[in-house]
C-alpha cells in the first residue's frame, strides 16, 4: 500500500522556484531518506508533505487523502497521523518528559483513562525508564530527542517524518537514535521519512535513498543500487565521497569510479556486534569461489557497539555474492574498481 | 508610638494593599487577554491580523501616555458611574485598574513573545489547534516570565496607589499627604515611606520565589508538588 504519495509538486517562494516537479511515492513500511545539500528544498519538501506549506500545484496525499482538497479541520486531524520529530527536539521547557509526550496524547485526542499507560508503554520503548519526571533541562540531547521520537510515536503516527533528527548529536548518540528509530520501523512497521545531510545516516538506516538539488529531484534508488554504485549522478556521489575522508591515500589514487575493462571491485564493508565473528572471507570463497584480499581494515573504537571496516578486492564480480554479502553485513559500498594488474 | 497612630497606620496598609491587590487582580484579568492578543495577532503569529494589532496596540500606548495624576482626575466620572463615589479606597481601585491594564499587557507581551517561535510551529504541526498553543504552550512557557511582570507591576502599584492619596483614596499615601504634607509631620512622613518600602520588599522577594520555582526545572519542591497532583 502506499503510504505517501508525492505527484508533481511545484512550490515557489516570491516568484522563486524552491521545489519543481517533485514525485515519488512511498509504502508502508519504508524507511526513505531525503539527502539534499543546505538549500535544496529538503525542509520546504517537509513542510509540504504536514501541510504546513500550501502547494502551487501537484498533489501531496497521505493514505489515499488528499492533502490540498482537505478543510482545515481535516488538516489537523490528518497531521496527528503524522509524527514529527526536530533537529532541535523543540520540547516544552516547561513540562517533564511525562507532560511533553502527554501533550501529543492531548492533541490527538487520545481518551484519559489510556493516557497514562500509553506513556509509560512509549517512555519505555524509548529507553528512558526513570526519567519520566525529570524536565528536558535535566536531559541529554540524545536523551531530549528519545522524549522527541516518543512523543512523535505517541499517537500511533501513520508515517514518521525526521527532519535532521541527528544533526545536533554526536556520533556516539546519533548511532544510538537511529538504532532505537530501525527498532521501531522493525518492530511496527513504521514507515520513515528521514531528512539529513549526512550520507552516513541514510546508510545506517534507509532502504531507499532520495537525491534532492536545487528543488529537483537526481536520484531515486534503492539503498542496494546505490550501493552497487548503479546510474549515480553527480551529487549523489559526492555524498559518498565524503564519507571516504578515513580512507588512506595510496588506496584512493588506486581506486577508479567508473567500471573498467576486467576490472576489479573494490568493496567497502562494517560489520558489528556479533557478526564481527562470522568468517565473511572464507564464506565468500566457499559458497561463490570469490577470493577477497584486504587492502585496509580498521576498528572503531570509540562505539559502544564495536565495528571493524574492511576494504577488500573480489577477485570477481558477482551479483549474487554481492546479495549475500549486502544481507550478511547491512553496510557495504562498492568504492569502484582497479585494474587486475596492482 | 500611641496605640491610635498604630491603629492609623494599620488600617492605612491594609487600604494600600486592598487596592494594590485587587488593582493588580482586575491588571492580570484584562491585562492578560490583551497580551495574548497583541501576540497572536502580531505577523508571522498564531493568527496574524494588523488591523486588530494596531488599533489595541495603539489604545493601549494612548492610556499609558496620560500621567496617572493626570488620569485619576479624567476618570473620575466613570469612577461614579462604576463605584458610586469618586472617594475612597473602593473608588481609588478603578483608576489604578486602568493605568494597571495596558502597564501588565504590555510586559506581558513581552513575556509572550519570547516563546521560542518553532515550539509554537511544532506543535500547530502537530496537529494542535490555535486554543490549545495558547493554553499549553504560549502561557505555561511564559509564565516564569510572567510572574515577573506581576511582581514589577505590583511594584508599580504600590506608588501608583500611594498617588492616588492625593484625591482622598486612603491608605498610606493619604496619610503621608494629611499628615506628612500638610501638617508638617516629618516623623509620620518616615514612617509611611519605611512601609512602603518593607511592602515593595516583600512583594519583590514574594515574586522572586515564585519565578524561581518555575523557572528552576531542577526544583525538587516542583516535582513533588506535580507528583502530589497526579496522584490524587
Amino acid at each position: 500500500m502506499s503510504m505517501l504519495t508525492v505527484k508533481n509538486l511545484c512550490k515557489t517562494f516570491d516568484g522563486r522556484p524552491v521545489l519543481e516537479d517533485i514525485s515519488f511515492s512511498i509504502q508502508a513500511g519504508e524507511i526513505v531518506g531525503i539527502i539534499g545539500r543546505s538549500g535544496a528544498g529538503k525542509t520546504t519538501l517537509l513542510r509540504c508533505l504536514n501541510g504546513v506549506e500550501g502547494l502551487d500545484s501537484g498533489c501531496v496525499a497521505i493514505e489515499g487523502r488528499e492533502l490540498g482538497k482537505l478543510k482545515d479541520k481535516e488538516l489537523l486531524a490528518l497531521r496527528r497521523r503524522i509524527g514529527l520529530v526536530f533537529q532541535n527536539f523543540n520540547l516544552l521547557q516547561s513540562r517533564t518528559v511525562y507532560g511533553n509526550i502527554l501533550l501529543a496524547l492531548e492533541i490527538a485526542g487520545i481518551p484519559k483513562a489510556q493516557r497514562h499507560k500509553r506513556i509509560q508503554e512509549l517512555v519505555a520503548l524509548v529507553g528512558l525508564d526513570g526519567h519520566d519526571m525529570k524536565y528536558p533541562a535535566q536531559l541529554s540531547g540524545g536523551q531530549k530527542q528519545r522524549v522527541g521520537i516518543a512523543r512523535a510515536l505517541a499517537a500511533n503516527p501513520a508515517v514518521l517524518l525526521c527532519d535532521e533528527a541527528t544533526s545536533a548529536l554526536d556520533p556516539e548518540t546519533t548511532f544510538s537514535i537511529l538504532g532505537l528509530l530501525r527498532t521501531i520501523n522493525q518492530k511496527f512497521g513504521l514507515t520513515i521519512i528521514l531528512i539529513t545531510h549526512e550520507m552516513d545516516v541514510i546508510r545506517q538506516l534507509a532502504h531507499r535513498v532520495i537525491v534532492l538539488d536545487q528543488g529537483h529531484i537526481v536520484e531515486d534508488a534503492s539503498k542496494e543500487d546505490l550501493i552497487r554504485g548503479q546510474g549515480r549522478h553527480e551529487l549523489t556521489r559526492a555524498f559518498l565521497k565524503e564519507e571516504q575522508k578515513g580512507l588512506p591515500e595510496r588506496i584512493k589514487i588506486l581506486i577508479q569510479k567508473d567500471k573498467i575493462p576486467e576490472g576489479l571491485p573494490v568493496l567497502k564493508f562494517t560489520i558489528s556486534g556479533e557478526k564481527l565473528y562470522n568468517p565473511l572471507i572464507s564464506e565468500l570463497q566457499k559458497y561463490f569461489g570469490i577470493s577477497a584480499s584486504i587492502l585496509h581494515a580498521s576498528r572503531d573504537e570509540c562505539s559502544q557497539v564495536k565495528k571493524i571496516t574492511q576494504i577488500v578486492i573480489l577477485s570477481r564480480e558477482d551479483k549474487a555474492a554481492m546479495d549475500w554479502l549486502l544481507k550478511t553485513v547491512g553496510e557495504l559500498e562498492v568504492l569502484g574498481y582497479v585494474s587486475p594488474g596492482i | 508610638m500611641s496605640h491610635q497612630v498604630f491603629d492609623m497606620f494599620l488600617k492605612a496598609t491594609l487600604a494600600t494593599l486592598e487596592m494594590v491587590l485587587s488593582s493588580a487582580v482586575i491588571a492580570v484579568a484584562f491585562g492578560l487577554p490583551l497580551a495574548i492578543l497583541l501576540t497572536v495577532t502580531a505577523p508571522g503569529g498564531l493568527w496574524p491580523f494588523p488591523v486588530i494589532r494596531k488599533g489595541l496596540g495603539f489604545i493601549i500606548d494612548l492610556t499609558r501616555a496620560v500621567p496617572f495624576i493626570i488620569l485619576l482626575v479624567l476618570v473620575i466620572p466613570v469612577t461614579r458611574f462604576l463605584v458610586g463615589t469618586s472617594l475612597g479606597t473602593a473608588a481609588a481601585i478603578v483608576p489604578i485598574s486602568i493605568t494597571a491594564i495596558p502597564y501588565f499587557a504590555r510586559i506581558a507581551e513581552v513575556s509572550l513573545k519570547e516563546v521560542d517561535p518553532s515550539l509554537i510551529e511544532s506543535v500547530r504541526a502537530m496537529g494542535g489547534t490555535r486554543a490549545k498553543v495558547i493554553w499549553s504552550v504560549l502561557l505555561p512557557e511564559a509564565f516564569p516570565g510572567l510572574v515577573t511582570g506581576v511582581t514589577v507591576t505590583l511594584v508599580t502599584l504600590i506608588s501608583a496607589s500611594a498617588m492616588a492619596g492625593v484625591v482622598g483614596a486612603g491608605g498610606l499615601g493619604d496619610l503621608a499627604i494629611r499628615y506628612g504634607y500638610q501638617r508638617f509631620n516629618t516623623v509620620m512622613m518616615l514612617w509611611v515611606v519605611g512601609i512602603l518600602v518593607i511592602l515593595t520588599v516583600i512583594f519583590q522577594i514574594l515574586g522572586n520565589f515564585i519565578h524561581n520555582i518555575f523557572q528552576n526545572k531542577n526544583s525538587v519542591f516542583l516535582s513533588i508538588i506535580k507528583r502530589a497532583v497526579r496522584s490524587t
